[in-house]
């Protein structure tokens, strides 16, 4: 092989040099051929015209005496010359006078004619002469005649080859001297390469003991040596490396054995697939799971091994693009296990994916747990709740009954006086614990629900103002019958935030009303003022102040600061853990600050919606990036407040028209926002769900079309009624809900908003009896999920003829004005009785 | 013949001319011992025949002549230089001549090509006053200006020759002539003559072909033939030398081209028929049928002339030998035209040398153009003057009978009447 590999450097280089020679040789003797040939060509040429003038020098005479015999003798002459095929005269009348042809004048020649009184010379084929340069020359201007003279090509043909053919000789000789040269050059230095390789080949194939044997002090000489010395090198390290090997091969067994001891003892199932879907690894837990046996399933497909669930999953996580997979999934046995699915991705050397591994947990026991947990809510929230609001009901009827109708005539006789105090106090005392424990069941379903996630929450951007407008009205009673002043601070220039807005009024009530029933001295002061990106809202007062080592402990379950056995406990305990639950599912923070005796201060950050310039919050944003929250209903943010004024949308380029629009609206009491374009009437309207929105058509930048478009295409404003305001006659085309043609009627304007305004779907899943803007009680939204209609008690009965199911909330307050025991008996109807709002302490 | 002998000829005549005129070496400082002439000819070649003959009858005559005193007690003699028919060593030899003292005249020349080529020479070394004396050939530079002054003839031209042959042809109503010649200033010249003697009779030669000079017999001319063929000729001219006219014939007849073929003087009658007769005995088959040769002298057949019988004496009394340097296999002539010719040179020479060696100091041109009619014993007489530089034009025609060539008879004419 090094012999083969030594020669073929050889015939390389000789097929190489052999080539170049060709070249070269063909290229040098084809140009000395070519400049002889080019240079003989025109030495001829000028020899021929040196013999024509000759010739027609000295024959003038002798032509005009028409001695053709002189002539002849003077033509002989110079046919001796080297190259002269032929003479020959020809006199004036162009008769051939004498020539030199021997056995005739081929009659090629016969036929030239001269021109008159030039020399020329032109290039002819004759017949046994082969290529002639034949060269005419007048003689006395052609008066006398015409001499020509042909110069024999193929002569010059002949140089030429003979040029070539000896150039060729002589490269041959060069040719084959040089690779002989070669040879031996190549040898010299082939042979000590041969011999390393050779050695370089003992080497690949760990023969350290060899030696090389060359002792040159060249180049190839020093190479090997350097071979030499690093095969020595090699050796060492390849000893070395073999003990360093086996030692970690042991280690790495060893690891192994740990690892997979690991997973065998496992008590969650353990799979993992490849890329392909077939099983890797399975662990002892995991065939306890499926009762596989003891078989190996390596190799086997997933699908083939486990059922359709278990496949399901692997599939999605064994090719690497899915976050973590979770899912309840099937046991054997009638057991049910939690299964997480992730993907094993490297990074390193490259990305790559090499399958998926599933862990599957046992949670039966868990599940029959969550169940009885779930059970218990259930039973509270229809057991114990529905009783304890008959019972506060009653009892509440019972005391105005004996206050109203028994009391007065008591009270003129003294001996029962005190007895009717006495039940006075009572009365009060049932109504009050009544009132709380209703209160208590709510909390502790509320902070359930929270726990178990079952809440769900309706985000929306609310402005912190109102919600603190809100817990004001609400907490008003509370403090003003106490005495007790309750002052807001609030910064101007408030950033909105996102959330729950009827959660966070509840977290300002509670907050509100704990400060109210800890202090006795005014002021209460509620702050809200911005802190970088958050909104933080502090309620303070100066009352006892709580211990530091309580400030901690007071948003847990159950525990209020002091001695709750001891003290007379106000509240259920739950309020603060019920506000930390809601301030952090906001992603907010609650926490408190007290000095004992000056009073605490309670504080809550919410982040705000982003960062806002001015007025106009624009941030331009194709409407196809709006996506939908994973988490929010939509149906729960149909929801209309309707204890703030409507807020009105209006989409106008022209700052006039807006100005005019936005006066029209504002005198109907209704809040308005103003968007110039369609990208910034999305923008707003999916920050602020207005309840209308009006769009102008022909905008700059989107226009009013694409932002219908839009709005129609999201689902947290596709509700959201469209009035198109259009100087086009084609408004309604656009999508819109009804269009109006430019110039408007301010009038009639208001009327259409109001009617799309007050344009409800009804869902007749809840049915509250009163009127919608005189109750609150959106906690309901907790047992309804959908949309909660209202109607007055005398329509009811309409209600359930035309075919209302669901579940009537009758406040306590009217429960007089219809028949509850009618109304329970009635087809997939529940009938529950709400207490009264004022008396709820949130 | 064996080469001692070649040397040992002149040789002879030196050595048997300086003791006989020893005695007046110091008589006049002017005057010659004897009369030397230089003769450059072919002696070896194909036209070697016609030197060497030229030579011996011109030899035969002088070696007579100084037996019998030569010109007033001065012998004279010939040197001899070969050219071979070419014209370089002819112009080599000429100069020899010229530089040589004791030379005095150019004598005997032979062809064409080398005659034409030597005249420059001529004029060159005029002062030597050293002119050409019969040369043989019949072409016109030497008979024409500027040469004619330097040259002397004594046969007829080619062109009279030719014109002789033209007219005859005619006669008989043979019209379409073709012509065979050597590609040189010789076959030109004949060519020429040919040309200018059909003017009058307003045709043209009907076709040609040439041959290179230096063809021998066994030189193939098939290739002439064919062409001149294709003219279909009612008769053939034929301008060259014996080798290359008899190889013509001989191929001619071979393919069938049968018609007349006419030779000029130049051709040396004998060594064609010796040539014709070997190939006729070869192939079985007369070549020499159908053949005209035109001659510048009378037929040495004809023993009515003085001349010839003088002649015929001479050759069989002095049997002269070939020149030193002749080729050593060319069988001798007893008689030819050309020795014929030679004697007569060497006899109107020897007229000449008499008349120069009465007044040397006129000159040897002088001298010849005052000689008037001399009779050479050949029925007409010879004269020369300043403007006259050629002795005889009298043109004959001979043809083979019996092996020989003879007079042509008018019977002869008759039968090739067309």
């Amino acid at each position: 092989m090094a012999k083969v590999r030594s020669m073929s450097i050889f015939k390389k280089t000789g097929l190489l040099a052999f080539c170049l020679f060709g070249v070269i040789s063909t290229l040098t003797s084809a140009l000395t051929a070519y400049t002889l040939y080019e240079r003989m060509t025109e030495e001829y040429i000028s020899k021929g015209s040196a013999i024509t003038k000759a010739i027609a020098g000295a024959s003038q005479e002798t032509l005009l005496n028409r001695d053709a015999a002189t002539v002849q003798a003077l033509i002989d002459q110079y046919l001796e010359i080297q190259g002269v095929a032929y003479v020959f005269v020809v006199d004036a009348d162009s008769k051939v006078v004498s020539h030199t042809f021997v056995p005739q004048m081929p009659p090629r020649l016969a036929m030239i004619r001269e021109s008159k009184g030039n020399q020329w010379a032109d290039e002819i084929e004759i017949e046994s002469y082969g290529r002639v340069i034949d060269i005419c020359e007048p003689i006395l201007a052609g008066v006398a005649g015409y001499v020509h003279v042909g110069m024999d090509k193929g002569l010059i043909m002949d140089y030429f080859w003979v040029v070539v053919f000896k150039m060729q000789i002589l490269l041959f000789f060069i040719f084959w001297g040089c690779v002989g040269t070669l040879y031996l050059v190549t040898r010299r230095i082939s042979r000590p390469l041969t011999q390393l390789t050779e050695y370089a080949e003992k080497l690949a194939a760990h023969d350290f003991s060899a030696r090389i044997e060359i002792k040159s002090n060249d180049e190839l000489g020093l190479l090997g040596r350097t071979m030499e010395s690093m095969a020595n090198e090699l050796s060492t390290l390849f000893t070395e490396m073999e003990s360093e090997i086996s030692k970690a091969t042991g280690d790495l067994r060893e690891h192994m054995v740990y690892l997979s001891a690991i997973i065998d003892n496992l008590a969650d199932g353990l799979l993992v697939v490849s890329p392909m879907g077939t099983v890797t690894v399975i662990n002892p837990a995991m065939r306890e799971f499926f009762d596989l046996g003891d078989k190996d399933y390596r190799g086997f497909a997933a699908s083939d091994v486990f059922p359709t669930e278990v496949s399901d999953l692997t599939t999605a996580i064994r090719i690497c693009n899915s976050a973590v997979q979770m899912a309840e999934i099937p046991l054997s046995r009638g057991r049910t296990g939690k299964s997480v699915g992730s993907s094993i991705c490297i990074e390193e050397p490259s990305k790559q994916c090499l399958g998926g591994v599933l862990l599957v947990r046992d949670i039966t026991r868990e599940k029959e747990l969550d169940q009885l947990k779930t059970d218990f809510i259930s039973t509270v929230s229809h057991e114990l709740r529905t009783p304890m609001t008959s019972v506060l009901g009653f009892a509440k009827i019972i005391r105005k009954k004996l206050e109203t109708a028994v009391f007065p005539f008591l009270m003129e006789k003294p001996s029962v006086g005190r007895t009717v105090s006495q039940i006075q106090d009572n009365m009060e005392i049932i109504v009050s614990e009544a009132e709380r424990l209703t209160e208590l069941i709510n909390d502790v379903l509320d902070i359930a629900k929270m726990e178990a996630g079952e809440v769900q929450w309706r985000d929306q951007v609310v402005f912190m103002t109102d919600v603190i407008r809100q817990s004001f009205d609400s907490t008003r009673g509370i403090w003003k019958s106490k005495g007790i002043e309750v002052v807001s601070e609030l910064d101007t220039d408030l950033l909105p935030v996102r959330g729950d807005r009827s959660r966070l009024v509840q977290v300002m009530v509670n907050l509100i009303s704990n400060a109210v029933k800890f202090t006795e001295n005014s002021p209460i002061i509620c702050r809200v003022q911005m802190d970088g990106n958050t909104v933080l809202v502090s309620v303070s007062d100066n009352g006892a102040g709580i211990a530091e080592e309580n400030l901690n402990v007071i948003f847990d379950k159950f525990k209020q600061a002091g001695d709750t056995l001891t003290e007379k406990p106000e509240g259920t305990g739950l309020g603060l853990p019920i506000c930390r639950q809601i301030v952090e599912h906001h992603g907010g923070r609650i926490w408190a600050e007290s000095e004992p005796g000056k009073g605490s201060i309670f504080f809550f950050s919410l982040p705000t919606v982003r960062t806002m310039s001015g007025d106009t919050a624009v941030v331009p944003e194709d409407c196809k990036k709006i996506m939908p929250e994973p988490d929010s209903a939509m149906l729960v943010r149909e929801v209309a407040d309707n204890e703030v004024e409507p807020l009105i949308l209006v989409v106008d380029d022209d700052p006039t028209l807006g100005l005019f629009l936005t006066q029209v609206f504002e005198e109907q009491g209704f809040r308005v926002l103003l968007a110039v374009n369609g990208e910034e009437a999305i923008e707003m309207a999916r920050d602020f769900i207005p309840n209308l929105i009006t769009m102008d058509l022909m905008m700059p930048g989107m226009d009013g079309h694409t932002a219908i478009k839009c709005l129609r295409h999201n689902p947290f404003t596709r509700h959201i009624p469209i009035l198109v305001l259009s100087a086009l006659t084609d408004g309604s085309v656009a999508g819109g809900d009804i269009a109006l043609t430019k110039p408007i009627d301010d009038t009639h304007l208001v009327e259409i908003a109001r009617a799309l305004l007050l344009e409800k779907d009804v869902r007749r899943s809840c049915l509250v009896l009163g009127d919608s803007g005189e109750y609150e009680y959106e906690d309901l939204t907790v047992i309804c999920p959908e949309m909660i209609s209202y109607c007055p008690p005398v329509e009811i009965w309409k209600y359930i003829e035309e075919g209302f199911t669901g579940t009537i909330f009758i406040p306590a307050e009217i429960s007089e004005q219809v028949d509850i025991d009618l109304l329970a008996r009635a087809q997939d109807i529940v009938v529950v009785i709400l207490p009264t709002f004022e008396g709820r302490e949130k | 013949m064996p080469s001692s002998r070649l040397h040992n000829g002149p040789l002879a005549v030196l050595v048997l001319m300086a003791s006989f005129f020893l005695s007046a070496f110091a008589s006049c400082a002017y005057a010659a011992e004897s009369y030397i002439l230089g003769m450059s000819a072919a002696f070896t070649g194909p036209s070697g025949g016609l030197g060497v003959e030229l030579y011996r009858g011109s030899v035969a005559y002088f070696t007579d002549l100084n037996q019998h005193g030569g010109i007033h007690g001065k012998p004279v003699s010939i040197i001899t230089l070969d050219d071979g028919y070419q014209p370089n060593p002819a112009i080599r030899n000429t100069i020899k001549f010229m530089e040589q003292e004791d030379t005095l005249c150019l004598f005997n020349y032979v062809g064409t090509p080398t005659v034409t080529r030597v005249l420059p020479l001529l004029k060159a070394y005029n002062v030597h006053q050293k002119v050409l004396f019969f040369p043989f050939t019949g072409a016109e530079p030497q008979r024409q200006p500027p040469y004619s002054d330097y040259v002397f003839n004594l046969r007829a031209s080619y062109r009279q020759e030719l014109v002789g042959l033209v007219n005859k042809f005619f006669d008989i109503g043979r019209t379409r002539l073709a012509v065979f010649y050597q590609a040189d200033a010789f076959g030109r010249s004949g060519w020429d003559g040919i040309r200018r003697a059909l003017i009058p009779h307003g045709a043209e030669i009907v076709g040609e072909a040439t041959y290179a000079r230096g063809a021998g017999f066994e030189d193939s001319m098939r290739e002439q033939v064919r062409i001149l063929k294709k003219s279909r000729p009612d008769a053939v001219l034929s301008i060259g030398s014996y080798a290359a006219c008899a190889s013509f014939i001989r191929d001619a007849r071979d393919m069938g081209l049968d018609v007349p073929v006419a030779n000029v003087s130049f051709v040396g009658s004998e060594n064609l028929l010796s040539l014709l007769e070997k190939a006729g005995a070869n192939n079985d088959f007369d070549y020499t049928r159908n053949l005209i040769n035109t001659q510048v002298v009378p037929s040495y057949e004809d023993l009515d002339l003085p001349a010839v019988r003088e002649y015929r004496a001479l050759m069989d009394s002095v049997s002269p030998s070939p020149p030193a340097g002749a080729d050593s296999s060319y069988h001798l002539l007893k008689y030819s035209f050309t020795s014929f010719e030679g004697y007569l040179n060497a006899k109107a020479m020897a007229c000449i040398l008499e008349k120069f060696d009465e007044s040397p100091m006129t000159g040897l041109t002088e001298a010849a153009e005052s000689l008037k009619d001399i009779d050479l014993g050949i029925d007409v007489t010879v004269s020369f003057g300043p403007d006259k530089h050629q002795g005889l034009n009298r043109v004959y025609f001979t043809t083979v009978r019996d092996g020989k060539f003879v007079p042509m008879v008018e019977e002869q004419w008759v039968s090739w009447r067309k």
